[in-house]
């Protein structure tokens, strides 16, 4: 007869079979940076989609009024940022010699996939990660800081119009006036979204005329610190492992970036997850490949039936939605060196096949180191 | 409960893959589950830690996942037949009894083997049980009824013990 004492002594029982599962809080830890890092990486490739369909630095968005005014073209105090020696706490990526810095002309920002022209004094709290990202027009870094056991981004923007600006504080209102390092700035305030994005604050300011920066997150205080630390005298290179040798017909680079993540499991502290998306603009979307290091492909990248080969990594299709685009996405897993490649499109035209194509026409996946000072700056060359 | 991710994931995991493998009946698919819930937990963690039960929240994403990857299961797992227990003299009985229960909970509908793993292992009452899986305290009621009453029809019977095999999802389930 089966009765309920005799269930429950029968499921007793199993855990007797309760496995030990070592190395599993590091195997999370790494998967859900995996994931953080795509999920990232298409989020902002989708608003650099919006930004090439409006036509890039488009006119027709109207400051706010609660917007410091524009800074004068007389000389004043010149650049209104941090300067001096680069603060090794703040991870970046290898610096470039002898390249213009945004400080002496500000039309380099955003002109070149291939430089980053924005930096980072001391932190308010210690980093974890830090992104740093170029798209036509912007350069950005998103900052993971450390704080009572959690991570909090703050997201510094950097563009040479407001207007490029302004499409990142939809839906936010003036919340009052301060100043960064002596020049005017304004708060702006967004509440938390029916979609359950927590609220935000954001900090605009202009460091000298020509340059338009912002800064997103929460709490002011730490935000003003984080104004307080962005400089514009010191370029960085966005590099990237591996050369993209087919692309869709006419499409280009649309944006490079550089995550850099303080993991003290691996040699010097860093490991360094490079992104590379290539678009047409239009209705095409962008397809975006990005490359883990070497040990990075922890999760099941084959699945038993659909496996793809390409060269001598395997693989597998996925396709869903996100939000109400639709997702087509190819994982790689490279069987020498561990490396898990992500070619991903969200909405636009491009399909499977053209990920297939994009993954086979990759270089040099397998050879190239982990430290980024050794990669070339523009994959498509 | 601790704030800090790996500190709940120190004092929580051994607590996590028991229950994982009371639920799953499998030491290898507890893992897994467990793991893929701790990776989404993680990635949201900010905003778990903030609840009253952190630890309830995340076993509740155990469940569904357990579920949710059992109906993937049906599709592909190949069809076997698990021997049936020979009636054998005691004391070898009971361990074959054992056995035999064993494989007949692992044929459960998902849903209905986690409300008995939730009532009888956890000792939830039928309330929360509902709000684990999202569904009204009665569905709970029916769901262990129709269950005690397949493993009672199937323990009463001499034939082989079939494994999981392709076929459309209970008409049980979902209710």
């Amino acid at each position: 007869m089966i009765t309920a004492d005799r269930v429950r002594d029968a499921l007793r029982a199993q855990e007797a079979r309760t496995p030990d599962a070592p190395g599993l809080l590091g195997r999370v830890l790494a998967e859900s940076s995996r994931r953080r890092h795509r999920r990232r990486t298409v989020g902002a490739v989708t608003a650099v989609t919006a930004l090439v369909l409006a036509g890039g630095v488009a006119s027709g968005v109207t400051r706010h009024p609660a917007a410091p005014g524009p800074a004068t073209d007389r000389p004043g105090p010149p650049v209104a940022t941090a300067s001096g020696a680069p603060d090794p706490s703040v991870p970046a990526p290898p610096r470039a010699t002898g390249a213009t810095t945004a400080q002496d002309d500000p039309t380099v920002l955003g002109a070149d996939l291939g430089l980053v022209h924005l930096g980072l004094g001391r932190m308010p709290a210690p980093v974890q990660t830090v992104t740093w990202t170029v798209e036509p027009g912007r350069e950005s870094a998103t900052v993971d800081l450390l704080d009572a056991g959690r991570t909090d981004a703050v997201r510094v923007l950097a563009a040479r119009t407001e207007a490029v600006l302004a499409r990142d504080v939809r839906g936010a209102g003036g919340a009052g006036h301060t100043t960064v390092r002596g020049r005017p700035a304004a708060w702006y305030q967004r509440a938390e979204r029916a979609d359950g994005d927590g609220p935000a604050t954001y900090l605009r300011w202009q460091p000298r005329p020509g340059v338009w920066m912002q800064v997103a997150g929460s709490g002011r205080a730490r935000l003003a610190a984080v104004a307080a630390a962005v400089r514009l005298d010191a370029v960085h290179r966005c590099p990237y492992p591996s050369r993209i040798t087919w692309r869709p017909a006419g499409s280009t680079g649309v944006r490079c970036a550089l995550e850099i993540v303080r993991d003290a499991a691996v040699p010097g502290g860093l490991s360094y997850w490079p992104t590379y998306a290539i678009g047409a603009g239009g209705q095409n979307g962008t397809i975006v490949v990005s490359i883990g290091p070497a040990g990075s492909a922890t999760g099941p990248t084959a699945a038993p039936s659909g496996a793809v080969r390409v060269g001598a990594a395997v693989g597998s299709f996925a396709t869903g939605y996100r939000g109400s685009a639709r997702l087509w996405s190819l994982d790689l897993r490279y069987p020498r060196t561990g490396r898990h490649v992500s070619i991903e499109t969200v909405g636009g035209s491009y399909r499977d096949d053209d990920l297939l194509r994009v993954a086979r026409g990759l270089r040099g996946v397998e050879t190239a180191p982990d430290d980024p000072s050794g990669w070339p700056a523009d994959p498509l060359r | 409960m601790p704030a800090d991710f790996e500190e709940f994931v120190a004092q929580r995991l051994p607590a996590l893959l028991r229950f994982g493998t009371v639920l799953c009946g499998d030491p290898g698919t507890a893992e897994d589950v467990v793991q893929e819930v701790l990776i989404r937990a993680h990635l949201k963690w900010r905003r778990i830690s903030r609840y009253d039960r952190p630890e309830q929240y995340v076993r509740r994403m155990v469940v569904n996942e357990y579920v949710s990857l059992r109906r993937r299961l049906w599709r592909w797992v190949p069809a076997a037949t698990v021997e049936p227990a020979e009636p054998v003299p005691d004391p070898a009985t009971h361990h074959a009894e054992r056995a035999a229960l064993d494989a007949h909970l692992a044929l459960l509908p998902p849903r209905q083997r986690a409300v008995l793993v939730l009532r009888f292992y956890v000792g939830m009452p039928d309330g929360e049980i509902a709000e684990v899986l999202g569904c009204r305290p009665a569905t709970v009621r029916g769901h262990v009824s129709r269950a005690l009453a397949t493993l009672r029809a199937r323990m009463s019977d001499a034939r082989p013990v079939p494994a999981p095999r392709p076929r459309a999802d209970s008409p049980l389930e979902g209710t």
